[in-house]
């Protein structure tokens, strides 16, 4: 079930009237069978795996907390051989044994290894990092074991965030199914108006430009130079819209339920240095990926080319988070090595979360900051979006070549600066105000002349087919 | 202020709601219900537009005609395969009495709903022709504008697929949803120009293309539009597509309203019966029996059904893709079904002279 549906707007009007009507033990209940029938309605078949993870997690914790030494960390390693083994299985088997074909085909032996027909599970990335997150918390004493198991299984399976983040920690996320719930009026306005802009970013920028960023990939031998430049451009509206919007429509459908969000995007591309980008770009996996694994291998501790090497390792694994391919890995990779380079041109300097401008300089340096950062991102999401690398060579090639420079018209500028002022419309007040929803805060004929012009560009300018959210496949 | 809550256990607390914005909002979304999207300019504006061409043909072709005594429904294969004038020549019929009504992507619905519309006047000719395409046995097919602009309620509760019922219902109830497309032709004239031209030809056909060539490639790819037509065909329920019953509707309102019947299936490249035939082998009988079906229904109705080009002497080159005609093949298949109309309903023809 898909966000941008009617089904999805039923099915959540439904389940929003009948929570507020529900006591505490009530809701938690509804929302696990709501969350398993939205689950379900993908693919009942995989609800196992949900399943399994959660008493797996559920059952290791609760023993965890009485256990110590050895026996402690053999209940960890069960929880993570289960978990990374489920992921493992679903999500790279086939990408393993193929790239283990292709290591022993490149040294001269014909391997006949086996091929499995497996359908990715959607979401399995995105609740195996949340379950790992909470038995490896628990492993570490920072939270306890949650002695309910249906608040457990909300937990994992809570339907805004289920399939595509943002990843909560239990220390955030767990503590709100075990008390009273109480949305005031503010909330549900906030709440409803992140829906309205997640659904904007998604289903106006983000569809929209979808079917003619595929165009150009599918074929870039055959666009021009500008053409293809306007391909990346467009894709990178396009992944943006439709993370950070569906970002949106997650933390606004659980906050009319009560239940807060992690914020996972803040205006990334507002960033001057690819350090700041990585602080507000996907913000839940950053941050795991950071405490679950940077931290464990070393973090900032250690020589430098430790910490390099660190930092590389967890940006080359969060690129194969992402999928079962290696421009997967060469985007992270690509991330991975900006970011050890930036942190060599700071030595040790703490990067500001924004820039100040005091000089005319200052403002010279913050623009070609921000260009580079963008350059960088832009660049890495050509392997992000690609095929395969022939496919990415091709698009970097038919630019670098200038082919066709003087291919490009005013009409095919219309589609990037119109998504891409609509973009700045909602994402400028935001970053201004520091505040997501600081539409609340204009005057109420303003707002509702804005609410109004955001409904109808959405009716009018919606594709007609609804489009998957791009990281349902991660 | 007392305490508002619909909930028992008062977890839903709306004290402090300050509405205004949310009141404007509903307020201007209620302007462009009831000032645009309920009003029928706004469907009829863009003369070019799968509603706006509607408006047209009714305005400049069926309004003018002095007394119709053919008349052809179909889509776009139907509007290249006859030409009008020389239909009238064979029939020996006044200039201006065989109407080609058929619209770019029309489906039955449309040719329903039009002659519904125009029924004074169109029900003063002798013959009706209707064209049948195999794809509209298959429901798996998106809902048009034209459906949108004109479907009853009953007809939107007919959709085949419950999310198609759902939004067509949503457009029913509020109209701008339908409108979408109208509404956002009107957004983009205020960018863009726009264009005024009426897309009528001379012959008082609809005009899709310009300059075509006499004559067309020899070969062609025909893989995407068999996918396109056959695309979650069922065959099985072939008998049960929504179209089909606009199909009997139409046949029972042209006889009741005394009109010789005439359901036509224009001629495709062999090639692309060929690879139908193979990748879709049951489509064929499927079509053939809600073919007998219809023809069976109560009235003078026939079944005039070539889908080879091959069997009428057409060549591939007289196409110009997968189906549809270029003037050199149209020449000839209209020639071959008003020699059809003369021989079989010469008399019919006669009495409307």
């Amino acid at each position: 079930m898909l966000f941008n549906t009617v089904e999805f707007a039923l099915f959540f009007a439904v389940v929003f009237l009948l929570y507020h009507r529900l006591p505490m033990r009530g809701q938690n209940l509804l929302l696990l069978i709501a969350s398993y029938v939205f689950y379900g309605a993908w693919d009942w078949r995989f609800l196992g795996l949900i399943w399994l993870s959660t008493i797996v997690d559920y059952t290791v914790a609760r023993l965890m907390e009485n256990a110590t030494g050895r026996r402690r960390k053999a209940l960890l390693l069960v929880s993570l051989c289960t978990d990374l083994g489920i992921l493992g299985f679903f999500k790279y088997f086939n990408f393993f044994v193929d790239s283990a074909g292709m290591l022993l085909t490149s040294v001269g032996l014909e391997p006949h290894l086996p091929i499995l027909r497996i359908i990715l599970p959607v979401g399995i990335s995105f609740y195996t990092f949340q379950t790992l997150a909470y038995t490896i918390d628990v492993y570490r004493g920072r939270v306890q074991a949650i002695r309910s198991p249906l608040t457990y299984g909300v937990y994992l399976a809570f339907f805004p965030q289920l399939v595509a983040g943002p990843i909560e920690r239990a220390q955030h996320l767990l503590p709100q199914f075990t008390k009273r719930r109480h949305v005031t009026a503010e909330q549900l306005s906030s709440g409803a108006l992140l829906i309205l802009i997640g659904l904007v970013r998604k289903v106006v920028i983000a569809d929209i430009v979808a079917g003619e960023v595929e165009a150009a990939f599918a074929n870039p031998a055959g666009m021009s130079a500008p053409l293809l430049m306007r391909a990346v451009f467009l894709f990178t509206l396009q992944i943006y819209g439709d993370f950070a919007g569906y970002s949106d429509i997650a933390r606004g459908a659980s906050r009319m339920l009560g239940i807060e969000l992690m914020e996972n995007f803040n205006h990334p591309y507002f960033s001057t240095n690819i350090t700041v980008f990585w602080r507000r770009w996907h913000i839940s996996l950053s941050t795991w990926l950071r405490d679950y694994l940077y931290i464990p291998l070393g973090g900032n501790r250690g020589p430098k080319w430790f910490v390099y090497r660190n930092l590389m390792l967890t940006m080359l694994l969060g690129g194969l988070w992402h999928g079962a391919a290696w421009t997967f890995v060469v985007w992270g990779g690509l991330h991975g090595v900006t970011l050890a380079l930036h942190k060599l041109y700071l030595r040790g300097r703490k990067m500001p979360d924004r820039p100040t401008i005091n000089s005319p300089l200052d403002f010279v340096h913050t623009i070609a900051s921000w260009v580079l950062t963008m350059f960088i991102v832009m660049l890495a999401w050509i392997f992000f979006r690609a095929s395969d690398f022939g496919n990415a060579f091709s698009v970097i090639g038919g630019i670098v070549s200038m082919r066709g420079m003087g291919d490009i018209s005013t009409s095919s500028l219309m589609l990037p600066v119109g998504m891409t002022a609509l973009l700045l419309f909602i994402d400028i007040p935001q970053f201004l105000k520091r505040n997501h929803t600081v539409m609340l805060n204009w005057p109420w004929l303003m707002r509702g002349a804005v609410y109004a012009s955001l409904v109808m560009i959405l009716i009018i300018l919606r594709v007609e087919e609804d489009v998957p959210f791009i990281y349902f496949q991660f | 202020m007392s305490r508002l809550s619909i909930s028992s256990s008062d977890s839903l607390d709306l004290r402090g709601l300050r509405p205004w914005g949310l009141l404007v909002c509903l307020a201007l979304l209620a302007v462009v219900e009831f000032g645009m999207a309920r009003q029928d300019w706004l469907w009829s504006m863009f003369p070019k537009s799968p509603s706006g061409i509607v408006d047209v043909l009714e305005e400049q072709v069926i309004e003018p005609a002095p007394s119709p005594v053919v008349v052809i429904l179909g889509n776009s294969r139907t509007r290249d395969a006859i030409i009008p004038a020389e239909m009238e020549e064979v029939l020996g019929v006044p200039h201006g009495s065989v109407l080609n009504l058929s619209l770019t992507a029309g489906e039955p619905y449309d040719s329903y709903v039009l002659y519904v519309r125009n029924r004074e006047k169109l029900s003063q000719a002798r013959v009706l022709m209707i064209a049948i395409e195999d794809w509209n046995l298959n429901d798996n097919q998106a809902i048009s504008e034209r459906f949108r602009r004109f479907a009853t309620l009953s007809d939107r509760l007919g959709a085949p697929d419950w999310k198609d019922r759902l939004s067509l219902v949503a457009g029913w109830v509020w109209r701008t949803y339908d409108a979408r497309k109208p509404l956002g032709r009107l957004l983009k004239e205020m960018v863009l120009r726009r264009d005024r031209s009426v897309p009528i030809g001379e012959d008082g056909r609809v005009v899709w293309r310009t300059d075509d060539p006499e004559f067309g490639p020899e070969d062609v790819d025909v893989s995407a539009d068999l996918d396109h037509a056959y695309r979650g065909f069922d065959p099985s329920r072939s008998g049960e597509a929504r179209n089909v019953e606009y199909f009997r509707r139409l046949i029972a309102l042209a006889t009741e309203d005394g009109l010789h019947v005439l359901l036509i299936h224009p001629p495709f490249r062999d090639k692309f019966i060929d690879k139908r035939d193979s990748a879709y082998p049951q489509a064929r009988a499927s079509f053939r029996a809600v073919l007998d079906e219809l023809a069976r229904m109560p009235g003078d109705i026939h079944v005039l059904e070539s889908e080879r080009a091959s069997e009428l002497g057409i060549a591939e080159t007289c196409f110009l893709d997968y189906g549809h005609m270029l003037a050199s093949g149209a020449r000839i298949y209209t020639r071959w079904t008003a020699t059809w109309i003369r021989d079989e309903c010469g008399d019919a023809l006669a009495l409307g002279r």
